[in-house]
C-alpha cells in the first residue's frame, strides 16, 4: 500500500506556503525519518520527513501548496503505484531525454533497466499503456517518434498494430499519449501587415522584423575560398572591396587643401528665419503626407520613442533552479529553460510595479527560432503555479490575448546573439530580450516607450528582473 | 495576542518546561552546531525543550531559499570587516548577527507543546513586544512582515526551522549592536527597511543582560512554561566529572 505524503498541516492559516526544494529525487529510494522536501512560509523553513522506507515518487513540483496536498507516494519495493488515481494525474514516464544544458549530476530518468518492471508501469499514461508494457521493448530502442503540430514537437508514442488491446478503449491507429516540446519548428507565420504594425490577434502567429539579422552578403563570391568562405583565401586574387561596398571610392585629399571649404555655389542656400518659418507648415504637412501614417484627425503619427537599458544577469542560481524544475517535471516533459524563470521574473516584477500593475500580468513570450517567429503568450503568469505557466508556454493549446500583455520577452539565443535590442510591440510600454548566456552571465536588454512608462520605472524593472533572475528561489512563492 | 494553544486540562506531568542557557558572546557556528545536536536529541523524543541566549560575534547568515548574499556593498567589503557568511536551514532571508545583540534560539518540541508553527512564530514576536515593553516601547507584529516593529523601523528579526515538530533558531533583537554594519546588507532582502535597536529607541545604554532577563520572564508569560537556567560551568563540571 502506497503511502502517502501529504503537505501537513502546520496551523499556518491561509499563509501561502510553497513546496521550496525536493530533498530527494524522483524515485529515491528514502528511509523513515529522512527529510524529503521543504516546504516554506514566512520566516520559517519546515523540513518534512519520510514515514516509512520505500521508493519516493513526486506528485507535485516546486511551487504553492495547501495543508493536505498530496506532493508524493513512497512505494515499497517491489510495489506499483494503484490505477485509481485520477485521471489528469497519470504522467507518462520520461523517455531517455536529456536536455544538452542537463547537469551531468542529473538522475538519469527511470527506466526499466533501472526500476523494476512494475515501477515503470507506475504511471499508465491511457490505457493502452497496458499494451506498451506487455510489449517491453528494450531500452536501446527508441520508443518515441517525433512529428508537427501547431508549430510543438510533438512525441509520439508509436502506435503497435501487433500489440493486443484488450480494453479496446484507444484506438491503435491513434497515439496513446502526446507529449509536448518547446522550440520545434512551427508552420509558416502569417506575413507581416504592409504597413508594419503590430496588432495581434489571439490565435495568430506574428512574424518579427529580422530584416536587422539578415545576412550582409548573399550573393554567392566567386573569390571564395575552397571551403566556402566568402572571404578569398591567400592564395587567390587581391581582396576587391568595391564588392561589398563599405567604403564608396573618395577624392584623394591633397596636403596643400588644408580644411575643406566649399564654395557658397556648393552650399544649399538657408532661408532667412522669416522665410523659413513660412516654409515649416508646408514642410510639416509634406512630410506627414509622405513620411507617416495619418491619425483619424488627419494629423500625423509619429514613430514613438524607443530607448533601451542594458544590464547583465549572473544566470548560476536559475541554472541550478531550471536543473532542478526538470528533475521534477520530468515525468510531464516539461523542460524550464532560461526564458521560462526571465518569464516568470517580468511577470513578478510587473505585478510589484505600480505603473504596470493595472496593466494585467500576461507576458507574451516570443520564442525565436532560427527560420522563423512565434508569439505565446501565457496569461496571469506571476498568479498561476510556475510549472503551469511553462507548461502553458510549451503547449501554446490556449494563445491567450497579446492586447493584455504587460511586457513581452524575447529570447535570442537561437540566433547565437549576446546581446540586441527587442522590437516594441505599439502601444507596449516594454520588452526584454535575453541573450545568449556567455560564460554563466546573459545581457538583459529592456526597450521601452518613455511615453508610456517613466524611464525610472523601466529602469527599476529591469534591474528587479536581474535581481530574480540571480535569486530565482523566491519566484518560487507565488 | 492570543495565547498559544494550551490544553488546560492536560496532567501536570506535561507542563512546559525549558532549560535556558545564558551562552554569553559566541561565534556563530559553535552555536548552530549546539542547536542542530539539541534538536536532532529532540527529534528523537530525547532532550529536553532549551532555550539559548547569546550574542554572536559579527557574522551574516543566509536563509536556505536565497543561498546568494544580497549585499549593499562588494563581498571584498564585508570580508575586510571579519565576517563570514554562512548558509543556514532556517526560512527568511540574509541578517545579521553581532555583539549588542541578544539571539534566542528556541528547541521546542511543539507537538508536545501543542502549539503550532505560526502560533509559535506570534508568541516569539509577542515575548519580544513583551521585552520592549519593559523598556517603555511599544513593539508592534505585523501580519505580512515577520519581525518586530517600532513605527517603521525593524528592530527584531526572525526564522526559523522545523523539523518533526522541532524548532530550531530563532529571534534577534537588536540591543544596542553596531548598526552601520547593517549598511552592508539588504536585511531580509528588503532594500527599504531601516533598521533600528532598542538603546537607540530609548536613548540611553542598554544592558544585554537586563534584556536577556526579560526576554526568558516574557517567553515563559507568553507561552505558559516553567523555565529552569542551565549553569554551564556546573554542567561542564558533571559531564566531565562522567566521563571521567
Amino acid at each position: 500500500m502506497p503511502r502517502d505524503v501529504v503537505v501537513p498541516n502546520l496551523g499556518l492559516g491561509s499563509r501561502p506556503a510553497f513546496l521550496a526544494e525536493w530533498y530527494c529525487a524522483d524515485g529515491a529510494t528514502v528511509s523513515r525519518g529522512e527529510p524529503v522536501y521543504r516546504l516554506e512560509c514566512d520566516f520559517v523553513a519546515i523540513d518534512v520527513e519520510a514515514e516509512a522506507d520505500g521508493v519516493l515518487r513526486h506528485r507535485l513540483a516546486a511551487g504553492g501548496i495547501a495543508p493536505g496536498d498530496l506532493v508524493a507516494l513512497i512505494l515499497a519495493p517491489g510495489e506499483r503505484l494503484p490505477r485509481e488515481l485520477p485521471a489528469s494525474d497519470r504522467i507518462e514516464e520520461a523517455p531517455a531525454f536529456a536536455p544538452a544544458w542537463a547537469p551531468e549530476t542529473a538522475p538519469e530518468p527511470p527506466s526499466a533497466a533501472s526500476h523494476p518492471a512494475e515501477e515503470s508501469a507506475a504511471f499508465p499514461v491511457a490505457e493502452a499503456s497496458t499494451v506498451w508494457n506487455a510489449v517491453a521493448p528494450s531500452p536501446s530502442e527508441a520508443p518515441f517518434a517525433f512529428a508537427e503540430r501547431d508549430g510543438c514537437r510533438e512525441q509520439r508514442e508509436p502506435a503497435d498494430p501487433t500489440a493486443a488491446d484488450p480494453a479496446g478503449e484507444a484506438p491503435a491507429s491513434e497515439p496513446a499519449h502526446v507529449l509536448f516540446l518547446r522550440r520545434g519548428a512551427p508552420p509558416a507565420p502569417a506575413p507581416l501587415q504592409p504597413d508594419g504594425a503590430w496588432d495581434p490577434v489571439p490565435g495568430d502567429e506574428v512574424e518579427l522584423d529580422t530584416a536587422w539579422l539578415a545576412p550582409v552578403h548573399e550573393e554567392p563570391n566567386p573569390d571564395a575560398g575552397d571551403d566556402g568562405h566568402p572571404f578569398p583565401n591567400a592564395a587567390s586574387q587581391a581582396f576587391d572591396w568595391r564588392r561589398f561596398e563599405v567604403v564608396p571610392e573618395a577624392e584623394p585629399v591633397t596636403a596643400d587643401a588644408g580644411f575643406h571649404k566649399a564654395s557658397p555655389a556648393d552650399l544649399i542656400p538657408f532661408p532667412p528665419r522669416a522665410e523659413a518659418a513660412a516654409e515649416r507648415p508646408d514642410a510639416s504637412a509634406g512630410l506627414a503626407n509622405d513620411a507617416f501614417p495619418l491619425d483619424e484627425a488627419g494629423g500625423p503619427v509619429y514613430p514613438p520613442v524607443v530607448l533601451t537599458f542594458q544590464v547583465t544577469a549572473a544566470l548560476a542560481e536559475a541554472d541550478k533552479l531550471c536543473a532542478q524544475l526538470a528533475r521534477e517535471w520530468r515525468l510531464a516533459e516539461i523542460v524550464p529553460v532560461l526564458e521560462d524563470v526571465v518569464m516568470r521574473a517580468m511577470a513578478r516584477a510587473a505585478r510589484e510595479s505600480t505603473v504596470l500593475a493595472d496593466r494585467g500580468t500576461a507576458v507574451g513570450l516570443v520564442v525565436v527560432d532560427r527560420a522563423t517567429e512565434r508569439l505565446l503568450v501565457v496569461e496571469d503568469a506571476a498568479a498561476r503555479p510556475f510549472r503551469d505557466a511553462v507548461a502553458a508556454l510549451g503547449a501554446a493549446e490556449e494563445p491567450g490575448d497579446p492586447a493584455r500583455c504587460a511586457v513581452t520577452l524575447l529570447a535570442l539565443e537561437p540566433f547565437g546573439l549576446d546581446q540586441g535590442a527587442p522590437p516594441l510591440p505599439a502601444g507596449h510600454p516594454l520588452a526584454l530580450a535575453t541573450g545568449a548566456p556567455r560564460d554563466g552571465r546573459a545581457v538583459l536588454t529592456l526597450a521601452f516607450a518613455p511615453d508610456v512608462i517613466p524611464m525610472g520605472e523601466a529602469a527599476w524593472f529591469l534591474g528587479r528582473v536581474r535581481e530574480l533572475v540571480e535569486a530565482p528561489y523566491a519566484l518560487l512563492a507565488d | 495576542m492570543d495565547h498559544p494553544s494550551h490544553d488546560q486540562n492536560e496532567p501536570s506531568s506535561d507542563t512546559r518546561r525549558v532549560h535556558v542557557y545564558e551562552l554569553g558572546t559566541t561565534g556563530y557556528v559553535e552555536v548552530h552546531a549546539l542547536q542542530q545536536r539539541l534538536q536532532s536529541q529532540r527529534r528523537d523524543g530525547g532532550g529536553v525543550d532549551s532555550l539559548l541566549l547569546t550574542e554572536h560575534r559579527p557574522v551574516i547568515t543566509l536563509g536556505r531559499s536565497h543561498p546568494t548574499p544580497d549585499l549593499r556593498v562588494a563581498p571584498a567589503v564585508v570580508q575586510s570587516y571579519g565576517m563570514q557568511i554562512v548558509q543556514t536551514e532556517r526560512g527568511g532571508d540574509i541578517t545579521y548577527h553581532g555583539p549588542g545583540q541578544l539571539v534566542a534560539y528556541g528547541i521546542v518540541d511543539l507537538k508536545e507543546w501543542h502549539c503550532s508553527v505560526l502560533d509559535y512564530v506570534a508568541g516569539l514576536e509577542e515575548t519580544v513586544v513583551g521585552v520592549l515593553g519593559d523598556w517603555g516601547i511599544r513593539g508592534e507584529r505585523r501580519e505580512r512582515a515577520r519581525g518586530v516593529w517600532v513605527g517603521r523601523r525593524k528592530i527584531a528579526s526572525l526564522g526559523l526551522n522545523v523539523r518533526r515538530w522541532v524548532t530550531m533558531h530563532g529571534v534577534a533583537l537588536n540591543v544596542e549592536p553596531d548598526m552601520s554594519h547593517f549598511d552592508l546588507i539588504n536585511p531580509c532582502g528588503m532594500a527599504d527597511v531601516e533598521m533600528t535597536s532598542l538603546s537607540h529607541e530609548v536613548g540611553k545604554h542598554v544592558p544585554l543582560d537586563q534584556v536577556a532577563e526579560s526576554f526568558v520572564f516574557h517567553f515563559a508569560r507568553v507561552f505558559e512554561c516553567e523555565t529552569e537556567a542551565v549553569d554551564l560551568n556546573t554542567r561542564l563540571t558533571r559531564v566531565a566529572d562522567q566521563a571521567g
